[in-house]
C-alpha cells in the first residue's frame, strides 16, 4: 500500500535559533487517508506544512511525500511538484482578488499541464471541472463569475477548497481552514471537505488548534509546543 | 493564464496608483520628446530659411543682430545704409547679385519688406530653392503687394485686395499709411519660412508712403497724394540691408573684410552660416541645459516607478504566497515583478509619443503662425530611438530591485504570510 506522507525522525532547525522548531518521531500516512494535526500555536505547525509542501527541506531525518524523497530534490523541481501534486489551503484570504471566482479556481491548472490534463480526463474540460467543482462545494451559481470580492469568509473558504480539488491532486493540505468560520459553516465546511478529499482518494492533512474537530479524520497528531521561538 | 497575463491583472486591481505611475513615466518621456523635437525643428527652421546668400551687408551692428533682423525678421534695424554704399556694392566687380531689403513698417502684424524683383530673381531657402510665385506676377507699379502664402491665408486676402500699411512694428498701430493703399498682384507659394509672413513692396512703394513723413511722423500740412507721389523721384535714401551673391565664393572672405573697413560709413558684412553656427553655438548651452533636465526628469520618474513597486510589495505578501502555494518559483515572482516595470516602460513609451505628439500638433497651431518653425509629427529616430530603447531596458531591470526583494522574501515566508 502506498504512502501519501512519510517520515522518520524528522526535525527543522530554522537558521540562528538553537532548539529546532520541528522534531517529529516516524510516522507513515496511507495514500487516501486523512490526517489531523492538533497542537497550539507556537509548535511548529506552519513549518512543518511548509516541509510537506515542499517549500523547507529539513535540517535532519527523512521526508517523502508521494513516495518521493522531496528533501533530495532542488528547489525548482519541488516547486514543479507541489504545482501537479498538491492542493494547498490557507487560514484565510485564499484568492487572488484581481481574478474572478472561477479564474481562481482554474489557476492550478493554468500552472499545470498535469492537473489540466485530470481535468480533462475526468470532467471532458477546464470549464467542466471547474462547474464541477464549485457545484459540489455549494457555491451559489450566481456567484461562479463574481469578484471575489463579494464573497463571505465561508463562501471563499469554499472556493479555496475547490481550488484546491481541482486537477484530483493525490495530497491536500489545509492550514486550520476553519478559523474564520462560525460554527454552522465549520461543520458544512468539514462535511464537504472530507467528502471531495474522499471522491478523489486524496490525502487530507489538516491543521487546526480545535481539538473538536479531531473526529473527521482517520489519524491524529498532537504537536507540543516545544518551540515557541518560531511563527 | 500565463504570468504577464497575471502581473498585469494584478496590476489592473491596483489601477489607481498604476495610472499615475503610468502617467509620471510617460508625461517624463514626452518632456524629453518635446524638448528634442523643439530643438530639432527650430534648427532645420533656421537652417532651411536662407541659402545662396553670400554675404549680409547692413549697417554698423552686432553681427547676429543683423542676421535676426535681415533675414528672421527678429528685432529691429539700428542704423541703415545709404543708397550710395548700395550701388557701390551693387557695381562691385566680384559682386553677382544683390537684393536690398527695407524695412520697419508692419501690416497687422506682418512686416513689410521693400525691396526689387531681383529678390524674385535670386532669394533662395531650403535647398537653393527660389521663391516662386503662386498667384500673379511680380511687382511692377510702385503701389503693387506681394503677398507671402501665410499673410494671404491668415488675412484671407485675394489678387485686387487692397493693402494699407500701418507705419512702425506691432500689429496694433496708431499711424496708418492709409492715403497710399497698395493692391495685392502676387501671392507666393509657401515655403515654411519667414518669407510666408511678409509683404513685399517696391523700395519706391516705400518711399512713396514716406515722402510726406520725417523722423517717424506725419509732417502736417504737407499731404502728398499718392498720385502726386509718382512724379516725384523715389530713390530711396537708405536700405536696410543688402543681402549679396558673390561672383565667386572664395572672394567671399575678402568682400567681407573690404566691407567692415568701408570708409565713407560704418557697415558690417556677415556671413550667413558662419552667423548662424554662433548663433547655435550659444543657443546649443541653453539647449544642452534643457535636454539634462529632460534627461534628470525621465531618471526621476523611472525612480518612482520604482519606488511605488518597493512600497507596494507588503500588501502583496499574501498575493505572492498563494502564488508560491500554486508551485510559482521565486524566479516566477522575480519575473512578475519585472514584467510590471517592464510594463511601466514599455506602455509609458507609448503613452509618452502619444502625449509628445499630441502636445506638439497643440503647439504647431501658434507655433507655426507666430515663428515661422514648422514642428514635425515623426517617430523618433536615431539616437533618441537608442536612448527610448534604453529606457525600456532601464526600466525592465530596474524592476529586479522589487524582484530581488520579493524573490529573497518568498523564500522565507514560504506559504506562511501573517497579514
Amino acid at each position: 500500500m502506498s504512502t501519501a506522507v512519510c517520515w522518520q525522525a524528522l526535525s527543522y532547525r530554522w537558521p540562528g535559533i538553537s532548539r529546532p522548531t520541528v522534531e517529529l518521531t516516524d510516522l507513515a500516512l496511507p495514500q487516501g487517508e486523512s490526517l489531523f494535526i492538533q497542537g497550539p500555536s507556537g509548535s511548529g505547525k506552519s513549518t512543518l506544512l511548509n516541509l510537506l509542501a515542499g517549500v523547507l527541506v529539513p535540517s535532519e531525518g527523512q521526508l517523502q511525500v508521494l513516495e518521493q524523497p522531496l528533501s533530495d530534490w532542488s528547489g525548482r523541481r519541488r516547486d514543479r511538484f507541489r504545482a501537479d501534486h498538491l492542493g494547498y489551503i490557507f487560514q484565510q484570504f485564499n484568492l487572488l482578488p484581481y481574478l474572478s471566482v472561477a479564474a481562481n479556481v482554474e489557476l492550478p491548472a493554468r500552472l499545470s499541464k498535469r492537473r489540466l490534463q485530470r481535468t480533462q480526463d475526468e470532467h471532458g474540460g477546464l470549464n467542466a471541472a471547474v462547474e464541477h467543482w464549485l457545484r459540489c462545494l455549494q457555491l451559489p451559481e450566481t456567484l461562479w463569475h463574481a469578484p471575489v470580492s463579494r464573497l463571505s469568509v465561508g463562501q471563499q473558504q469554499r472556493v479555496a477548497a475547490a481550488r484546491a480539488l481541482i486537477g484530483s491532486p493525490e495530497l491536500i493540505i489545509a492550514d486550520e481552514p476553519t478559523s474564520a468560520l462560525d460554527e454552522d459553516n465549520v461543520d458544512n465546511f468539514m462535511q464537504v471537505l472530507t467528502e471531495q478529499c474522499r471522491s478523489i482518494q486524496a490525502s487530507l492533512i489538516f491543521v487546526s488548534h480545535d481539538r473538536r474537530l479531531a473526529h473527521w479524520f482517520d489519524h491524529q497528531l498532537t504537536l507540543n509546543a516545544t518551540a515557541e521561538e518560531a511563527e | 493564464m500565463n504570468w504577464i497575463n497575471l502581473a498585469l491583472r494584478s496590476l489592473w486591481n491596483r489601477r489607481s496608483t498604476a495610472v499615475l505611475t503610468l502617467l509620471m513615466v510617460a508625461l517624463s518621456l514626452a518632456l524629453l520628446l518635446t524638448v528634442d523635437r523643439v530643438r530639432q525643428d527650430t534648427r532645420a527652421s533656421f537652417s532651411n530659411t536662407l541659402s545662396g546668400t553670400d554675404l549680409i551687408v547692413g549697417g554698423r551692428t552686432g553681427g547676429l543682430n543683423l542676421l535676426l533682423y535681415s533675414v528672421f525678421r527678429i528685432g529691429n534695424a539700428t542704423n541703415n545704409i545709404s543708397w550710395q554704399t548700395y550701388d557701390d556694392i551693387r557695381n562691385n566687380d566680384a559682386v553677382a547679385w544683390t537684393i536690398p531689403f527695407s524695412l520697419g513698417d508692419s501690416h497687422h502684424g506682418y512686416r513689410v519688406l521693400g525691396t526689387n524683383n531681383d529678390y524674385f530673381e535670386h532669394y533662395q531657402y531650403g535647398r537653393r530653392q527660389n521663391v516662386s510665385i503662386n498667384e500673379g506676377r511680380r511687382l511692377e507699379g510702385v503701389y503693387d503687394v506681394v503677398l507671402g502664402s501665410a499673410v494671404a491665408k491668415a488675412l484671407d486676402y485675394q489678387l485686387g485686395d487692397e493693402v494699407v500699411i500701418a507705419h512702425g512694428l506691432g500689429s496694433t498701430s496708431f499711424e496708418m499709411h492709409d492715403d497710399k493703399p497698395f493692391t495685392v498682384v502676387g501671392i507666393l507659394a509657401p515655403t515654411g519660412t519667414p518669407v510666408d509672413r511678409t509683404l513685399h513692396i517696391p523700395l519706391e512703394g516705400m518711399t512713396a508712403i514716406h515722402v510726406d513723413w520725417t523722423a517717424g511722423v506725419r509732417l502736417p500740412g504737407f499731404d502728398v497724394s499718392a498720385e502726386e507721389a509718382l512724379d516725384m523721384d523715389l530713390t530711396p535714401d537708405t536700405v536696410t540691408a543688402v543681402l549679396v551673391g558673390m561672383e565667386s565664393r572664395i572672394q567671399a572672405l575678402g568682400f567681407q573684410r573690404r566691407i567692415n573697413q568701408y570708409r565713407a560709413e560704418p557697415l558690417t558684412a556677415i556671413i550667413p552660416g558662419a552667423t548662424l553656427a554662433e548663433l547655435w553655438q550659444m543657443i546649443g548651452i541653453a539647449e544642452n541645459a534643457l535636454i539634462a533636465i529632460s534627461g534628470l526628469v525621465v531618471v526621476t520618474g523611472l525612480l518612482g516607478m520604482v519606488t511605488v513597486i518597493l512600497a507596494g510589495l507588503n500588501e502583496r505578501r499574501r498575493e505572492m504566497a498563494i502564488l508560491r502555494a500554486l508551485g510559482a518559483r521565486p524566479s516566477h515572482i522575480l519575473g512578475l515583478l519585472m514584467i510590471e516595470s517592464g510594463f511601466y516602460g514599455i506602455a509609458g513609451l507609448v503613452l509618452g509619443l502619444l502625449l509628445h505628439w499630441a502636445l506638439i500638433a497643440i503647439a504647431a497651431l501658434w507655433v507655426q503662425p507666430a515663428y515661422g518653425i514648422q514642428l514635425t509629427l515623426s517617430l523618433p529616430v536615431w539616437p533618441m530611438s537608442g536612448v527610448l530603447l534604453a529606457v525600456v531596458a532601464l526600466s525592465i531591470l530596474i524592476g529586479l530591485a522589487p524582484g530581488w526583494k520579493a524573490y529573497r522574501r518568498s523564500l522565507s515566508d514560504g506559504l506562511t504570510v501573517t497579514t
